[in-house]
């Protein structure tokens, strides 16, 4: 029986407001409650009086660290709270020289999975009072009932085949590591039914899709390998993708987009979760990764490295198809 | 009057309504119900608290072409008017109050919106009454409420295993008179109103929660405050909250020529956006989130009641309450501002 | 109906997976447009050479000069398909015979991701071809020119990623 990121919460609050009177961060970024208790907001704190707004619990999903990005031009340290996940997407930062290590000071969080709202939501257990972890599950209590939730079928699926529990980039930590093991193998057997469907069902399958992107561009802003400092798609001239909804336009913004971080996707899955249209746009990350690790023998393709996929070659282990 | 209708005449009603004109209604897609065309009843989802994006869509497009040019030496024009007639069902008493506030910005004034006034005459409105406001759903705030229908031409409120249908102005009662011809029936007066009535005051649990009153004023002297630095940290820029809105009507125009042919479109632009009010020059008056974020919930909360007298533009439909990434919508800002903290 | 959902229409596929755009016939007097992206020293060279050694090639092909195939940026690709192409070809130097030592490696690791990725969206595989085409291949360029085009022409126009405007 492990803890629970709500046991962590008080342990925080006290860093954080220690960090920010002692003047070794000049604002701290977590989370704190959102519209209800299934949905908890990133939240940034500058005061020790806001500190207390500061939440821990296994709701907390979103991915902190694009922010760090508004903080760079900046003097001082930002304070962030960072799951195994999100440390990935840190290291995605440090890596592509956007974020320096020496300006954030991380409180890492061993995750052992956070819980999907969107599933537990619909349950009727109403305001969420206490999370247990039993093990292989989830006692979630509400003001309106009660349900133990298998975590393989209640935590995010990025959380069931998660193998980086501890976060590999900390100042300090929240409670002991867990053990990082998956629950489950990565699985694309979603992709591969996709890839063995003919041209025109596919084509009928994301025109679908797209057609319905409102080009809000969430994806695009919560996306922690999507930190060019001038974006392709805000740039009048050449302009790359138009500003219309056409169906042409939209699938030149996805193809773009998905493009763009292909090798360097973290896996981390929040373009998908913000989606407010729901497009599975992880089938897109999850094409590319499936093929990054056949074609190049790269096992991990959504760990950061110094020198990325495509930005690398072998010459003669390569596949060669072109001849 | 008030008249009824049995589900089956009104699939009958639509179906036949969608053979000379774009039906519009909630149909549910890979999990997401949105209002979208349709091609006859059968595709059109009934069980919806609401749609995930508004009528909007379809009077005030995310784009629209507005003309085609020819510059081949010679400089010819050819305006492209939205002709088509459409028929948009299943309208929630949001969207239909939504279509009011619209109105005065686009229609009210000296000038009005040639396309958008185009498209609201072709377009009737089908309001259907909410039987299971959402828990972001906070019409009632603003005064509106689950039975109210606003813009509508035609009002349906279910009332066990019928439809109440109200006719409420011409072309509504053109639709009861004309296609609808034999489809309904007339209801007993005093029944139906009690169904209007217990609609009316049915409960909105969250529009209870989040009260409005006054904050036009207190926002007058809020431009300064704090408040916007502390809470627009945390908004991504990302264009949500504006683009599932039922009322927010931003929009950009963009000419697009290729060899000798063009199209000059408008399209909605976002104030959450980076470059949104950006000149050529590169100034831009809204140079970080903090004005931005400001922007909106002034617009919203302040300009607007200011300048077009009384009502605010916001409906209360609960969308952005859903749908905003990082918790940042106006229901919280409403509550923050009056001073029950619900933002961090 | 939204500008989205005309386009979508238009695609033919906004009714469901059974009737989608590659059912359409291709217009009386069509004709293959290839958009052709030739490294500088090897393919456009290969491609001069065809012509001064008249081997005769379709003239479907446009054929745009890069300094590299390692220019080639998968963008470039889609934005044809989605101005009018029907078919692309990307082409540079042989592995190993790079001007620039390395660009055609880097383009080969973009293109073994990028061909199987746009076959993904739904555009038939026949339609990008990535050929390496010497500047001694001048037949070699003929061929697989004709070929392209053959191929092409049996498919029918491309209309997934394309503009409708």
């Amino acid at each position: 029986m492990s803890a629970i990121f709500t046991d962590h919460q008080a342990a925080l609050r006290d860093e954080v407001r220690k960090l920010l009177t002692d003047g070794t961060i000049k604002g701290f970024i977590g989370y704190a409650r959102g519209r209800d208790s299934y949905h908890p907001a990133p939240a940034i704190v500058t005061r020790p009086d806001q500190v207390d707004g500061l939440i821990l619990d296994q709701f907390c999903i979103f991915g902190l660290t694009k922010y760090l990005l508004d903080y760079i031009f900046e003097d001082g340290k930002m304070g962030i709270v960072a799951k195994g996940c999100d440390s990935l997407a840190l290291q995605r930062l440090i890596t592509d020289h956007r974020v320096s290590r020496d300006k954030v000071h991380v409180i890492g969080l061993p995750c052992a999975g956070v819980i999907n709202a969107e599933k537990v939501a619909q349950l009727g257990l109403g305001n969420v009072q206490k999370v247990t972890d039993k093990g292989a599950s989830f006692l979630v209590e509400g003001d309106k009932g009660s349900r133990e939730l298998a975590k393989t079928e209640y935590l995010w699926d990025k959380c069931l085949w998660c193998e980086h529990h501890n976060p590999a980039v900390a100042d300090s930590k929240l409670g002991p590591e867990v053990e990082n093991v998956a629950m489950k193998p990565r699985d694309y057997s979603d992709i591969e039914a996709m890839e063995n469907l003919p041209p025109a069902e596919k084509a009928a399958y994301w025109t679908r899709q797209f057609s319905r992107c409102i080009r809000c561009y969430a994806c695009r802003n919560v996306c922690p390998a999507c930190n060019c400092r001038e974006c392709v798609f805000d740039i009048a001239d050449p302009r790359w993708v138009g500003n219309t909804v056409k169906l042409s336009e939209q699938q030149m913004f996805h193809f773009t987009r998905a493009w763009h971080v292909a090798g360097r996707c973290v896996d981390c899955g929040e373009c998908e979760r913000v989606c407010p249209m729901e497009l599975p746009l992880m089938k897109l990350q999850h094409k590319l990764q499936k093929d990054i690790v056949k074609l190049f023998g790269n096992p991990k393709p959504f760990e950061p490295s110094e020198v990325e996929v495509l930005g690398q070659f072998r010459a003669t282990e390569d596949p060669e198809e072109f001849m | 009057m008030l008249m009824t209708i049995a589900p089956d005449n009104l699939k009958n009603l639509l179906d036949k309504l969608a053979r000379d004109r774009l039906l519009v209604a909630p149909s549910m897609e890979d999990g997401v119900t949105r209002l979208k065309p349709v091609h006859s009843a059968a595709e059109i989802a009934f069980d919806y608290s609401n749609t995930a994006t508004s009528i909007k869509d379809f009077l005030f497009p995310q784009s629209e072409d507005l003309l085609r040019f020819v510059t081949d030496g010679t400089l010819s024009i050819e305006e492209i008017k939205p002709e088509r007639a459409q028929v948009a069902f299943g309208l929630r008493p949001c969207d239909l109050a939504s279509v009011a506030l619209m109105d005065k910005v686009l229609l009210g004034g000296e000038f009005s919106d040639a396309h958008y006034q185009t498209r609201r005459n072709n377009t009737l409105l089908i309001g259907l009454a909410c039987e299971n406001p959402a828990d972001t759903c906070f019409c009632t705030t603003y005064g509106y409420n689950p039975g109210w229908a606003g813009a509508a031409d035609v009002m349906l409120y279910k009332d066990g295993d019928k439809y109440l249908a109200e006719a409420l102005t011409d072309k509504g009662r053109e639709l009861v008179g004309g296609p609808g011809e034999g489809l309904f029936k007339p209801a007993d007066e005093a029944a139906g109103e009690a169904v209007k009535k217990a609609y009316a005051e049915k409960d909105v649990p969250f529009g209870k929660e989040v009260d409005v009153q006054g904050i036009d004023k207190i926002l007058d002297g809020f431009f300064y405050d704090q408040y916007w630095d502390d809470i627009s940290k945390k908004c991504i820029g990302c264009g949500t909250c504006t683009y599932v809105c039922p009322t927010c009507h931003c929009f950009l125009l963009t000419d697009e020529a290729r060899g000798g042919q063009g199209l000059r479109f408008r399209c909605w632009d976002s104030c959450m956006f980076a470059n949104y009010t950006k000149m050529a020059s590169g100034a831009n008056p809204r140079p970080t989130k903090k004005e931005r974020v400001r922007q909106r919930f002034m617009h919203k909360l302040n300009y607007y009641p200011n300048r077009y007298g009384g009502s605010y533009l916001c409906t209360g439909c609960g969308r952005c309450v859903a749908m905003c990434p990082v918790g940042l919508h106006i229901a919280g800002v409403i509550k923050d501002v009056k001073g029950v903290k619900a933002h961090a | 109906m939204s500008v989205n959902e005309k386009a979508a229409q238009a695609a033919g596929a906004a009714t469901g997976p059974s009737t989608v755009a590659a059912a359409t016939p291709a217009p009386e007097g069509w004709e293959p447009k290839i958009i052709g992206f030739a490294c500088n020293w090897c393919t456009y060279a290969g491609a001069d050479l065809a012509g001064t050694s008249r081997i005769q090639y379709p003239p479907n092909i446009r054929v745009i000069r890069v300094p590299c195939s390692g220019r080639i940026n998968p963008q470039f690709v889609v934005r044809a398909f989605q101005r009018g192409a029907d078919g692309v070809l990307v082409a540079g130097c042989h592995p190993g015979d790079c001007h620039y030592s390395t660009g055609n490696y880097f383009a080969r690791r973009r293109y073994l991701l990028a061909t199987r990725f746009i076959e993904y969206l739904g555009v038939e595989p026949e339609r990008l071809e990535v050929r390496w085409i010497s500047g001694s291949e001048g037949q070699k360029f003929a061929d697989t020119v004709r070929e392209l085009t053959e191929k092409i022409r049996a498919l029918g126009p491309q209309r997934r990623l394309r503009e409708t405007l």
